[in-house]
């Protein structure tokens, strides 16, 4: 079984996105659908070749399906598209993640572009506005296709806390994963992507999101969110087994002398990746040398935690074919699809009834 | 750092240590004393209870004996908002002077995981009369653990005769060394 | 031998900074800067219970009990004392009058009345909040024999690769100073996070803190300080490290792919880690499976970029006893004292050979 746990489509133009918003946001200003990261620079941010002859890179699910599922000998892609970032107006950007899911549901999910249903979706929701992010879930959560809910990396109040509590137990009373991505910078309501201000390139901003991903695991495990909603899985999607690694080692000590402040952690925080936390898998994770990337994910567990993504279109895709071929062949077949097979319980046969969900 | 196993003497057998009269130290104190062959252990009595543990933590070798006497919290999840906590078993944590490691003084048992163990050992006292615990109002937290307390008799740490002590010997590896 | 290289004075009840603060600056100086007490609880209070003297003094207040656990008991030949004792202010001009009243403290004090023995060496406070003002501090005390670093507050608002903030890295390069940070959440205000303000202090202290030093060793590569400053050094100071390694991993792998944003930086990530920066040891990082770290340092040459530390009198003190023994062979003399003492300039003693 091969999956890609994260490509992110996106709509042929920008405002495309209008024909599912709702008025009055269909009729106001909305940004742009993509080059909204800090500071990107001028290199193209879309892999080659993923471009159509018109619209955005990744607009075009035949081509995809071709270059994924066909090309890249993927038995399923997990879609994960982003929204526009944080907007000051609640209500536009509750409408936005609406209008969102209603394209992916019409196109890349529709039985003309995934007869097979070997494109899975996510549900994109607001969770600073949990009552709208609950009716979303429970909007699409019944859709064969949509497998997760996707939620942005950056935050006002970190995902621990309890004024989220309510959607996550929406997204785990379905069996949806949450998985977390960094969403780009809307209007630019985010708070600064490092805590010490703006950086001043792109790496340094694009680099943090790992670290900043930490962060939000750090909250979850300490509010004992994974405590209290017993099925619910978080997915960071930017990477980052091997930063949540060892800032996790630190979480663990700071643990066993701060235990008591926290008693709702009631192990150690490290222990609760293995039935509630994965990590997307990037080109950028890990050492460089196959060997060293063995030791790496032999080290953090990868071989139970780590899913494979394609990150398609982006400039960074990792192309399926011939990724980890060096890592010996349990721990590469569990990353490259085994783990997420499980987590989104795929089927081996992608016929359309059995990719049915029950 | 394992507990060093050496310090105990090779042929490990069941001894006593008369550390001196129980009176020498009354309710709420403690006094670390320094036995030949074992080094620095610390007497406590608590509400009346004796108890005594090595001087030494078992993570980094703190003087564990010197920590504060404390209680320790218990989570109340409480369904769809965030759990609450409960401040339980007052005075019978011993926290590490170093790094707030949390023990049973019970036990040895780390509050984390009871695979970590600081080393404690049976105390007693050797004659003296049994009187019953005082009633100044103040109710401990669980009142059947303070049944009985002893006054002017012998002290008396049982070495080596506690399935604890043997215990924290291998467990300072198994918890550190991994 | 062995280097200690963070180690934290403090004040007795009865001292008091304001007098060591210029005389225009006293009537509004108040002890303990911005709010110290304003952080996030740590355990224990935050100090080794054990360091607290017998008098009812602030722990590492007292230097014969500091001497006794720190060159006694744990055995250190040389401590570099950091000094945080005044914390910092808003405003430039209050702040860099702390830092010129910690200074004169700890020349007057640690690094000179205490230091007969000659073996605390100090870093000079330097404000982040006014470069002028750092660099004045700089150029006073330039020639100090104990002063051998510099120390600056990690929590600011613009990563310490801009601009701002060259004038002193060129005077710290132009005197052969390393600029040491050291813990990025004490005082106010709290640290605003990229996901918002976290509520308990293992997240600030495991993950939070440590994203800190992430964005300035990425902003002082990647804005070519390394490049201007070829001699210029960085120590980061109590923020771990197993970090470093997925951070340079990931560094090095984007490198190429991301040059167009820096045709001014001439080398790769990994030069300048190696050349320009240090990391201190402390708080170990205790991995579950111990070998588990000592293959992640294996695997980025850490031995290299590593200097022991106690943090004595802090709570999360280290003990040189146990966790140097965890150190791979090879590893453990350089990150003991040959890289300290290297950047430092201290002589090194040979370890005499039985």
């Amino acid at each position: 079984m091969r999956v890609d746990a994260a490509m992110h489509p996106v709509v042929t133009k920008s405002s495309d996105l209008r024909t599912w918003l709702k008025e009055p946001w269909r009729s106001t200003g909305l940004p742009e659908a993509v080059n909204r990261d800090l500071m990107r620079p001028k290199t193209p941010w879309y892999a080659e070749g993923s471009k159509p002859a018109s619209g955005f890179a990744g607009s075009d699910p035949k081509l995809a399906r071709r270059v994924l599922l066909e090309e890249g000998d993927l038995d399923y892609v997990v879609l994960l598209p982003l929204t526009r970032g944080m907007m000051p107006n609640l209500r536009r950007e509750v409408a936005t993640a609406a209008a969102t899911n209603e394209w992916l549901a019409a196109t890349w999910l529709s039985p003309e572009h995934n007869p097979d249903g070997r494109f899975k979706g996510t549900i994109r929701i607001v969770p600073r506005s949990p009552r709208d992010a609950i009716v979303e879930i429970e909007r699409w959560a019944g859709h064969p296709h949509f497998v997760q809910v996707g939620v942005p990396l950056a935050t006002h109040l970190p995902y621990g806390r309890q004024e989220y509590l309510p959607v996550w137990e929406a997204a785990a009373r379905h069996g949806l994963p949450v998985a977390v991505h960094d969403d780009g910078g809307g209007i630019g309501i985010e708070f600064p992507p490092t805590c010490v201000g703006y950086p001043t390139t792109f790496i340094e901003a694009f680099s943090m999101r790992p670290f900043n991903a930490a962060i939000q695991l750090s909250s979850l495990i300490c509010e004992g969110v994974f405590e209290q909603v017993k099925d619910l899985v978080f997915v960071f999607a930017d990477g980052s087994f091997d930063v949540a690694g060892p800032m996790l080692w630190r979480l663990d000590k700071d643990w066993k002398a701060a235990r008591s402040d926290i008693p709702w952690t009631e192990h150690l925080p490290s222990s609760y990746l293995k039935d509630h936390v994965r990590f997307v898998l990037q080109r950028w994770d890990g050492p460089g040398g196959s060997d060293d990337l063995a030791k790496a994910l032999d080290i953090w567990n990868g071989a139970e935690l780590v899913m494979y993504a394609s990150n398609y279109p982006h400039w960074d895709y990792l192309p399926p074919q011939g990724a980890l071929a060096d890592l010996p062949g349990q721990t590469r077949d569990a990353i490259m699809g085994g783990n997420a097979a499980k987590l989104y319980r795929l089927n081996q046969a992608a016929a359309p009834e059995m990719a049915e969900h029950v | 750092m394992p507990v060093q196993a050496t310090a105990l003497p090779a042929t490990l057998e069941i001894r006593s240590f008369v550390v001196g009269s129980s009176a020498d130290i009354p309710p709420g104190q403690r006094k670390i004393i320094n036995i030949p062959g074992i080094g620095e252990v610390g007497v406590f009595n608590i509400r009346g209870e004796f108890f005594a543990v090595r001087n030494v933590c078992p993570h980094q070798g703190g003087p564990m004996c010197r920590g504060k006497l404390t209680g320790t919290t218990r989570a109340c999840f409480i369904p769809g908002t965030r759990p609450e906590l409960e401040y339980i078993r007052d005075g019978e944590i011993l926290r590490c002077p170093w790094h707030a490691w949390e023990f049973d003084i019970r036990t040895g048992e780390a509050l984390f995981g009871e695979r970590t163990r600081v080393v404690v050992y049976d105390v007693h006292v050797e004659g003296g009369e049994q009187v019953p615990p005082p009633d100044n109002g103040e109710a401990p937290g669980n009142a059947e653990i303070y049944p009985v307390a002893v006054q002017g008799g012998r002290l008396v740490i049982e070495l080596g005769g506690r399935r604890a002590s043997r215990m924290a010997t291998r467990s300072g590896e198994s918890a550190d060394a991994g | 031998m062995l280097i200690d290289c963070d180690v934290h004075p403090q004040l007795r009840k009865d001292e008091s900074l304001v007098e060591y603060v210029p005389e225009m600056f006293r009537d509004r100086f108040v002890e303990g800067g911005t709010g110290l007490a304003g952080s996030y609880p740590a355990p224990n209070k935050g100090r080794r219970v054990d360091s607290i003297p017998d008098d009812g003094n602030p722990s590492g207040s007292d230097p014969a009990l500091f001497e006794r656990q720190l060159l006694g008991d744990a055995g250190v030949d040389y401590a570099i004392h950091l000094c945080d004792v005044g914390g910092s202010a808003i405003d430039p001009d209050l702040d860099g009058a702390i830092k010129r009243g910690m200074n004169n403290w700890m020349a007057s004090k640690w690094l000179g009345e205490y230091n007969r023995h000659g073996r605390y060496r100090g870093a000079l406070n330097v404000s982040m909040a006014s470069p002028e003002l750092a660099v004045r501090e700089i150029e006073d005390w330039a020639g100090h024999p104990n002063f051998v670093q510099l120390l600056g507050n990690p929590k600011v608002n613009l990563p310490f690769g801009h601009r701002h903030y060259h004038p002193i890295w060129e005077a710290a390069a132009r005197h052969n100073m390393p600029f040491s940070i050291h813990k990025a959440s004490v005082g106010l205000p709290a640290l605003l996070t990229p996901a918002g303000y976290c509520s308990y202090y293992p997240e600030i202290h495991s993950v939070a803190e440590p994203t800190v030093y992430v964005a300035h060793l990425m902003s002082f590569i990647c804005e070519g300080v390394f490049d201007k400053y070829p001699n210029f050094k960085v120590v980061f100071v109590e923020g771990g490290f197993g970090w470093v390694a997925p951070l340079i991993w990931r560094l090095e792998k984007m490198w190429d792919a991301v040059r167009i944003e820096f045709p001014h930086i001439k080398r790769r990530p990994s030069d300048y880690l190696y050349e320009n920066v240090r990391f201190t040891t402390q708080p170990i990082e205790e991995p579950e499976r111990r070998r588990d770290l000592n293959t992640l340092l294996d695997m980025i040459d850490a031995e290299r970029i590593l200097m022991f530390a106690t943090d004595y009198p802090h709570w999360d003190y280290d003990d040189p006893q146990r966790v140097l023994t965890r150190l791979a062979d090879g590893a453990r003399e350089r990150i003991a004292y040959r890289n300290a003492a290297e950047l430092y300039k201290f002589p090194v003693i040979e370890p005499t050979k039985h």
